[in-house]
């Protein structure tokens, strides 16, 4: 971004957005008292380390030693004034240290706290304002905050989804009446139809109980051969008997439980993202444990996991970090169409839109991604076709701009409706 | 780092616990067992169990267990027994053959608990009985021997003292290297890794126990082939593990069966073959037995399966399945071997033996467990 742009923007709305055209966007917001009241102003930062972080460890080190000075003075004397106010700047500073942390505004809050249903993440401290005018106002720091390796700056979401244009391909997926039987009679999918392309984004919406994750996983397989009706992938008929042959087909899922269906907590990080894809780094019998290492690091790389080690037992990730693993495994697995359940289920707003990227990204190598949501603000934004399942039945298909959520909660009721 | 703790901390409180038993052992028999010559032949008793844990460990890695392979052990030495007592085979098609009865074994396990989905208790609860019949019924109720002369070197030949200086020289050679590269390989890529001094301190730990294990063998007789047969098996079963796919696929099934196959596992081929590994192994745990004692019992290998599991879990392998080092479960049985040949050697009468094992088992498996939920935040 040229520095006449942030410039610009600053003057007119009071606020910075400063994109990168990858998925590290770094949004700013910048709040902060009116002028002439310069003793402290608020900065909404996600610190990943860089500048920022290095000229906060010499702020917070000097406040540090300044209060540690003036402990030792005031302890040497009667008096102990001092003291109280030392301890309020010292306190917001080490919150301002630790790395990574998006919590909510610390104690040392001075100035008025954000509006109350703004998306906003805050880790509150103090600078001298004046220092913050220096670095908004040098486009060259900008810049550097820009920069990949440095900072992200994540507050408020000017915009939660990545909407990009996408360009469907041709028919990848299609599936013809397809029925699950289900007990006492009744279907748990009734006669189900439908098409995935290559490139595109299909959502499927509905509420809770309507059959879209069951419809997921009799794709898969994991119904055996209690189904009826066909699968195509490519022009050629399948037959997804157990999860197993899908993934080779070319048809993989990622389950809304990841802790139960997309990873083995106990092994670390790169036994978890090979774990499919084995056939990719071995030579002859054996594993190329180098390989293996490498692969990890690059998908930890792009997908921004984040961790200390590679070894790192999944467990002991956040819910983020465990389905970007969960992610890179499929990534690396190369299917032709991924079906999300619940993709960000659980999951902070970072990591959310770090995860809508990650789609994009797939959707533009050409996979087909279908993806079962919940949140219709979810289904909306990144969907480019979307389909209302309702009661085990398909009840309407819209395009990217013809839905709204009251054409989908009135086809997602629909079923009931008719009954 | 800490993962690093981790796991050497598990190591040595096996290790500690060895070398606590062995102390105490030799407290009691005022220092016979710590000779060489007991010693030595410790090892050899060891040989048996050893190579039911090393299979054992696998089996409860991916979540199963298998009971019969005490007798499915006798079962291969009573058939191999009978083939060179009465019928006069020749040694090398006689082992070919005991192998393909453990592998038929093996196979019909396999075809029950992975394509039937009949549980793996249940159905290897059941060979047990089946085989201990069928051993009952081969031999007629009588011990068959004895065995061949080139059979017996199986269980009680030595290898000449210029290839036990060759062997042990070799191996050190190999975990020298193994644990260096290792290193080296860390260090390369960044990854977190001891200083040097740590490497060396492991290096001269590792080296100091194996050479000292090689000498108490070279000092009495000389390494024992059953030895060699172990050693083998627990790098090839190792390797497994570890580095091949197949290996890794165990540990996800156990870890997480439904995870392991979302994740494109094809679970019934995986344990079909695990099963069936098992077998073989089974059936030369059982040529090792028999040719120690030159004879095919039909009360051979009664408990043994005992043995092998406690042997695995004192090692380190969850009941659970998705944890367990094979190294783990040869020090599991030198421990369970250590308090047989100790009690024995103290005269203790049988119900002291059963008695005291049952409560080693009890309190080491609770100790590790107690260390592991420490280590880990729950």
């Amino acid at each position: 971004m040229e520095r006449s742009n942030i410039e610009i923007e600053m003057k007119s709305t009071g606020k910075i957005a400063i994109f990168n055209d990858k998925c590290t966007t770094l949004q700013s917001l910048e709040r902060r008292e009116e002028k002439h009241d310069a003793k402290a102003a608020f900065v909404a930062l996600q610190i990943k380390g860089g500048k920022i972080m290095k000229r906060m460890k010499k702020y917070t080190a000097l406040i540090l030693a300044l209060a540690m000075i003036l402990l030792l003075a005031a302890c040497s004397s009667p008096a102990a004034t001092s003291a109280p106010t030392t301890s309020a700047p010292t306190t917001s500073a080490q919150s301002a240290a630790q790395t990574g942390s998006t919590a909510a505004a610390s104690g040392a809050a001075q100035s008025s706290a954000p509006a109350a249903g703004s998306d906003e993440i805050f880790v509150g401290f103090s600078l001298p304002t004046q220092s913050i005018e220096r670095w908004v106002k040098d486009g060259e720091n900008m810049k550097a905050l820009c920069d990949k390796e440095g900072i992200k700056l994540v507050t408020q979401m000017l915009n939660r989804y990545p909407a990009e244009k996408h360009i469907p391909a041709e028919t990848i997926l299609r599936v013809s009446d397809w029925t699950v039987a289900g007990q006492n009679g009744r279907n748990i999918l009734d006669h189900i139809s439908f098409e995935a392309k290559r490139g595109e984004i299909l959502g499927i919406a509905g509420l809770m109980g309507a059959g879209r994750t069951e419809l997921a996983t009799s794709l898969m397989g994991a119904f055996g051969t209690r189904v009826s009706g066909t699968i195509e992938i490519e022009g050629k008929t399948v037959q997804n008997a157990t999860p197993a042959e899908s993934v080779q087909n070319g048809m993989s899922y990622v389950s809304e439980d990841r802790k139960r269906f997309g990873l083995v907590l106990g092994m670390d990080i790169k036994d978890n993202i090979c774990l499919p894809n084995f056939r990719m780094i071995q030579k002859g019998f054996s594993i190329d444990e180098y390989q293996k290492t490498k692969y990890s690091e690059k998908y930890c790389r792009e997908l921004q996991i984040k961790t200390p080690f590679l070894e790192q037992k999944v467990k002991n990730l956040s819910g983020g970090n465990q389905q970007k693993v969960v992610l890179a495994k499929w990534m690396m697995s190369r299917p032709k169409i991924l079906i999300f359940d619940e993709p960000t289920r659980g999951i902070d707003v970072g990591a959310k839109y770090e995860i809508y990227c990650i789609m994009n990204d797939l959707v533009k190598q050409g996979l087909s991604i279908i993806m079962i949501s919940s949140e219709l603000p979810e289904v909306l934004g990144m969907s480019d076709r979307i389909l209302v399942m309702s009661e085990g039945r398909i009840t309407a298909e819209y395009k990217k701009g013809e839905a709204s959520p009251d054409l989908i909660m009135k086809a997602a009721t629909a079923a009931r409706q008719s009954m | 780092m800490n993962k690093m703790k981790k796991i050497n901390a598990s190591q040595y409180t096996m290790g500690i616990a060895l070398v606590s038993i062995w102390l105490l052992m030799t407290i009691l028999t005022h220092g016979i067992f710590i000779t060489f010559r007991n010693l030595s032949n410790l090892f050899l008793q060891t040989a048996t169990t050893a190579v039911l844990a090393c299979g054992m460990v696998l089996i409860l890695v991916s979540g199963n267990i298998d009971l019969s392979v005490g007798s499915l052990s006798g079962l291969c030495g009573g058939v191999a027994a009978i083939l060179m007592a009465r019928a006069h085979w020749a040694t090398a098609p006689v082992i070919l053959a005991t192998l393909a009865v453990g592998l038929a074994a093996g196979i019909w396990h396999g075809f029950w608990i992975a394509f039937r989905k009949v549980p793996a208790l249940i159905v290897t609860l059941s060979s047990m009985l089946v085989f201990r019949g069928i051993v009952i019924g081969i031999t007629g109720g009588c011990t068959i021997g004895p065995t061949n002369d080139s059979f017996k070197v199986i269980g009680q030949g030595y290898l000449p003292p210029w290839a036990g200086y060759l062997i042990t020289a070799l191996v050190l050679a190999a975990i020298a290297y193994c644990e260096i590269r290792k290193w080296i390989v860390r260090r390369q890529h960044g990854l977190t890794n001891g200083s040097r001094w740590m490497l060396i301190g492991k290096l001269a730990l590792l080296l100091l126990c194996t050479f000292a294990f090689f000498l108490i063998m070279l000092s009495y007789r000389g390494i024992s082939v059953a030895m060699i047969f172990v050693l083998v098996l627990a790098v090839i079963l190792d390797y497994i593990g570890e580095h091949t796919a197949f290996g890794r696929h165990i540990y996800a099934i156990g870890g997480n069966s439904d995870a392991a196959r979302f994740s494109g596992i094809n679970i019934r081929k995986t344990i079909f073959a695990l099963y069936a590994g098992m077998g073989a192994i089974t059936a030369l745990a059982g040529i090792i037995f028999t040719a120690r004692l030159n004879s095919g019992s039909p009360a051979a290998g009664v408990n043994f399966e005992m043995d092998a599991i406690a042997s695995a879990v004192i090692g380190g392998t969850s009941t659970v399945g998705g944890e367990g080092r094979i190294f783990g479960a040869l020090i599991g049985a030198l421990v369970m071997t250590s308090i047989d040949n100790g009690m024995s050697l103290l005269n203790l009468d049988v119900t002291f033996q059963y008695i005291i094992k049952g409560l080693v088992l009890l309190f080491a498996v609770a100790i590790d467990v107690q260390n592991r939920a420490k280590s880990q935040a729950v």
